[in-house]
């Protein structure tokens, strides 16, 4: 059995949690390329997709769900790896279920975003619950920008 | 990732600083009651927010919480006399030329000046108060015009046989600590084994469904006081078992309970920009702690840990590689190779570097609770440095939360079916699988 070996630079040990070592950190950010899909739900989410769309991301598409055409989502989740809902309303329950089941087959994560703004929310968080990895209830616009910026979309 | 700037308006917490004036809103743990168990006892040295104190207990049995440093030639009043004689009045003498303050940071005597001088009625230190609600002396740092009623958390509401408090410092900055409270997607990798075999944990139906579901769904939603953090896993037959954290802000966590074993959380308190006390508690709101119980705490279990003998500092630190077991990691005993929950996350917390650079991080959906909590902070510092307006927390009614763990049908509501079992309400048990 090979003996243990103590450590002897700084950095060899927790002690490079110091904030002097901190500085050798390598700076350059990891590589990280998300591919994501936001798509609006309704029609009030529409408005707030249309808003998103107009800032600087990275590899990211504004959509509004169109459940007149079979064919839209597949073309557009073939290269996603993300995709966020935004409800702002009742009535997108069958449409979140048809994304929410489609990206569970092609093993996309999902996240929910209610915009709680002066409607009674249940039924929508009811319909995107079971679709959504991670479901984020708010009355606050902003998060929609802060959860996309900060998951790299 | 997180611009330079928010991380450091975030992270800074000193005077002056925008969370340093968002911390000084609200009462805030200090240091354990135990630390000035009776009148008279030594001074202690406090550091908080950047800021150095002292801390004592006069002969009357007043506390105080007062500069650290001697208005006369800035000698530390560690080194004070707690004066106790019959003929003394209380208070703390300087060590080096006899200057003495009471409770209030008023200078009370200068020994060098005549017996009918007044000039020490022009000195005074700054001062804090210091108040003990449970197991803990609280302080409020900010302007006595904005104090708020005492803390009302149930943990240092019920009776003291019902309660246990323990403090450990972390040698991190104090939001990497308590994004680990918000941040619920570690537990099932980071502490599964504790799940298996810690004594206050151990047992509970909960553990199944949490060790059978790793991949679970996460709910965030605002609160009065913060936010609700629900994560969910699969139960038996369509249902779902939902664990649910409350973070009142600033940095008040409560853990969702395990069975009948006690109730626990967490209280983030900064000291600096690069250390932390995480003041951490075990209740239960209906019956005592069983000396089994309060012994495993005292042992180290659960969420406590064990100490460097006559210090606050955990045993397993940065000296000794948090006591790093690779044995017991190969084995499975646990995760990280580090014993015990508190040092797995503190080992973890501190191995980022005194102020983790978040701008470098790669943040996935699941961390939405903490994205939504940095935002809410930089919301409520923003707003009162602009607006003066009241944080989130401050309020007592925000305090009286709990932690829930339960199991609820597919289509329900957490925030609906639980609304009771999230406040605090004396007298009623908590809710819990």
């Amino acid at each position: 059995m090979a003996a243990t070996r103590q450590p002897t630079l700084l950095q060899s040990c927790a002690w490079a949690a110091t904030a002097k070592e901190l500085a050798y950190r390598i700076d350059a950010p990891p590589k990280h390329v998300r591919t994501s899909r936001v798509i609006a739900l309704d029609q009030g989410a529409a408005a707030v997709v249309a808003e998103l769309a107009t800032m600087p991301w990275h590899d990211t598409k504004f959509l509004v769900a169109d459940a007149a055409e079979p064919d839209w989502l597949a073309d557009e989740l073939r290269d996603a790896d993300f995709v966020m809902m935004i409800a702002t309303a009742n009535d997108g329950a069958a449409t979140a279920s048809t994304i929410g089941r489609e990206c569970a087959r092609r093993g996309i994560t999902t996240a929910g975003i209610v915009l709680g703004l002066g409607f009674d929310s249940d039924e929508a968080v009811a319909a995107l619950r079971p679709h959504a990895r991670v479901l984020l209830v708010t009355r606050d616009r902003r998060d929609v920008v802060e959860v996309l910026s900060e998951v790299g979309a | 990732m997180l611009k330079r700037e928010i991380n450091e308006l975030l992270t800074r917490t000193g005077p002056g600083t925008a969370m340093g004036d968002l911390f000084r809103q609200y009462w805030i743990p200090a240091l354990l009651a135990e630390e000035l168990p009776e009148p008279g006892s030594p001074p202690v040295r406090v550091k908080l927010l950047s800021e150095r104190l002292i801390a004592f207990r006069d002969k009357d049995g007043r506390y105080g919480l007062i500069d650290e440093f001697c208005a006369h030639r800035g000698a530390s009043m560690w080194f004070g006399n707690n004066e106790m004689g019959d003929n003394e009045s209380p208070g703390l003498r300087c060590a080096y030329h006899g200057w003495k303050y009471d409770v209030t940071g008023q200078c009370i005597e200068v020994p060098s000046e005549p017996d009918n001088s007044t000039f020490c009625q022009k000195v005074k230190l700054t001062s804090y108060p210091l108040v003990k609600v449970g197991d803990v002396l609280w302080t409020h740092m900010g302007d006595p015009v904005n104090q708020p009623d005492l803390p009302e958390f149930e943990w240092v509401r019920v009776p003291g046989e019902q309660t246990y408090t323990s403090k450990r410092w972390q040698e991190s900055n104090w939001l990497q600590a308590l994004e680990g409270g918000i941040d619920s997607s570690h537990v099932s990798w980071l502490h599964n084994a504790g799940l298996k075999n810690d004594p206050l944990f151990k047992g509970s139906k909960g553990n199944e469904y949490n060790l059978n579901d790793m991949r679970p769904f996460f709910e965030v939603v605002d609160s009065d006081g913060g936010l609700f953090v629900a994560v969910r896993r699969n139960a038996e037959q369509g249902r779902y078992y939902w664990r649910i954290t409350p973070w009142v802000m600033p940095s008040f966590t409560m853990v969702p309970p395990r069975g009948d074993h006690p109730v626990h959380g967490h209280f983030w308190v900064p000291i600096d920009d690069e250390n932390c006390w995480v003041f951490t508690f075990d209740y239960l709101p209906v019956r005592a702690l069983t000396e089994a119980e309060r012994q495993a705490m005292k042992d180290g279990h659960g969420v406590h840990n064990e100490y460097v003998p006559g210090t606050y500092r955990p045993l397993q630190n940065k000296d000794n590689d948090y006591m790093m077991d690779r044995a017991a990691q190969r084995r499975g005993e646990t995760f990280s190779g580090v014993k015990g929950i508190a040092m797995q996350d503190a080992s973890l917390q501190e191995s980022m570097g005194p102020i983790v650079d978040r701008s470098k991080e790669r943040l996935v959906s699941a961390d939405s609770g903490i994205i939504k909590a940095r935002r809410k902070l930089v919301n409520a510092a923003l707003a009162l440095r602009d607006e003066g307006a009241e944080p989130p927390g401050v309020r007592t009614a925000h305090q009286r939360v709990r932690s829930v763990a339960t199991v609820l049908p597919a289509d329900a509501s957490f925030l609906e079916a639980c609304r009771e079992g999230l406040t605090a309400i004396p007298g009623v048990p908590q809710v819990s699988v």
